[in-house]
């Protein structure tokens, strides 16, 4: 057999592909400090960097029946964790329902990365930088976990505890996110800056908001990434359009109160100063970018 | 730690391999190294640059960022597979004819993702082009050229069929 080169490689560890979902629980409480495998597309690197090394990965992608996006009779839609984003993104339910998951996932990575990372590897993962946990906050999408014992549900916004840390517990896995239905007149968006597309955002904005008789805002999310160690919701921008009809100039207004708490990171991408500065201007776009598709004059 | 070795079955441009594998062996350097099928290259080996990207089970992958004991039972198409009976595929005949590479170290993963997109969708504009490539880095081209050799391949592969 061939040796494994030692260059850009992992490190041994122990490999286990089980083909239930009982059988990964029964391994993830067994091994200790074990990994799941689930798209690869940063936990293999991260392991070639040897940035982590784990002794033992479990891989789920033999196990059938988490792959899938489901309407349910009650109007929620559930999306198995192992379901690839590109899945998602051809997903006509997930279009037309919520457009801002949609964009979200269109803009994650590029087409190998979409081919084979999952929307579970990426909300477990809670990269700050990364596309989809300010959209599951936004969506008040719900989280489902397993352990030996049964499933919880975690909502959106009490998963992600820090940067790279979710309150999923060390025998749990992830294998469902739900979305609640929205209100008729809801709609949403999602708005990136990056130098280039396949790279970190500076910042990244999802709005989900629904409407009243007119075009006055009755819910509305405002979801922040890539500014903070977990997704930020801005909640003085949202009580500023309660109850609001359409007027950008107040868009702009909100904007600026939504970055005023913000003291985000300083890193390659940019500067702190900047990625704040560069936030006011990205929140409104995806603002007003979700009311008129909620108005319907504008796709 | 005890080495684990697992024995996979591989489908690689048609033919059937067998092996044993150790559980870190990536999938570029099983084709590489073990196979010999050096098409796929290996580029930047964080899964940025695309240059490995081959097509596992109908879809393009970067062969860098999957184990091969993962890959047990499954398809994979490289570029060694894209010619057919001594005959050039229209991406590649397209490649050459509007001067797509340069170094050609892009190439073979480009191709990939080339051909993954035509099978979705045998009629892209330039941007469903240019969005399909996002993940395969050229140095040299500027990306003109293979944006011009893909619209030009779907052309041909639209008129050959009719």
């Amino acid at each position: 057999m061939l040796q494994v080169l030692d260059g850009l490689r992992p490190r041994p560890f122990e490999y286990y592909a089980p083909t239930t979902i009982e059988e990964a629980l029964k391994l993830l409480e067994e091994k200790e400090d074990a990994k799941l495998l689930a798209g690869g597309q940063s936990l293999l690197a991260l392991m070639k960097l040897r940035i982590i090394s784990p002794p033992t990965l479990i891989d789920l992608n033999r196990i059938d029946g988490l792959r899938y996006i489901k309407e349910e009779s009650d109007g929620w839609l559930a999306i198995g964790a192992m379901t690839i984003y590109d899945d998602v993104e051809q997903s006509q339910v997930v279009r037309r329902r919520y457009p801002l998951l949609w964009e979200a996932v269109y803009r994650l990575g590029d087409q190998q990365i979409r081919n084979r990372g999952t929307i579970g590897g990426g909300l477990v993962e809670a990269d700050p930088s990364g596309n989809l946990p300010p959209v599951a906050v936004a969506l008040r999408a719900q989280l489902v976990a397993m352990n030996k014992d049964g499933r919880r549900i975690i909502p959106a916004e009490e998963f992600f505890v820090d940067s790279f840390t979710t309150a999923l517990e060390p025998n749990e896995i992830l294998t469902e996110v739900r979305i609640p239905p929205w209100p008729e007149r809801a709609s949403g968006a999602y708005v990136k800056l990056s130098r280039r597309e396949i790279d970190y955002p500076i910042v990244e904005v999802a709005v989900q908001l629904a409407l009243g008789d007119g075009d006055d805002i009755k819910e509305i999310m405002v979801v922040l990434g890539a500014v903070a160690s977990t997704p930020y919701r801005a909640t003085a921008a949202e009580g500023m359009l309660m109850g609001k009809s359409f007027d950008e100039q107040l868009v702009a207004k909100a904007a600026e109160e939504c970055v005023k708490d913000l003291e985000p990171p300083s890193d390659v991408q940019a500067s702190s100063w900047y990625r704040k500065e560069v936030s006011k201007v990205i929140v409104k776009r995806a603002i007003v970018k979700a009311w008129k598709r909620a108005m319907e004059v504008e796709v | 730690m005890s080495q684990q070795t697992f024995h996979i079955r591989v489908n690689v441009n048609g033919r059937w391999y067998e092996a044993d594998v150790e559980p870190r062996m990536l999938l570029i350097d099983f084709l590489r190294d073990v196979l010999g099928f050096t098409g796929p290259h290996i580029g930047c080996d964080t899964g940025h640059c695309g240059a490995c990207t081959v097509i596992l089970d109908g879809r393009n992958v970067k062969s860098c960022m999957v184990l091969a004991v993962q890959v047990d039972g499954a398809r994979i198409l490289t570029v060694e597979g894209l010619e057919q009976d001594g005959q050039l595929h229209p991406l590649q005949e397209a490649f050459w004819e509007n001067h797509a590479l340069q170094c050609g170290y892009c190439t073979p993963g480009m191709l990939m993702s080339a051909y993954f997109l035509l099978k979705r969708n045998p009629d892209p504009t330039e941007d469903d082009i240019r969005k399909a490539i996002e993940g395969n880095l050229c140095r040299c081209t500027g990306y003109v050229n293979i944006v011009k050799a893909i619209k030009s391949a779907a052309r041909k592969m639209s008129t050959r069929k009719q």
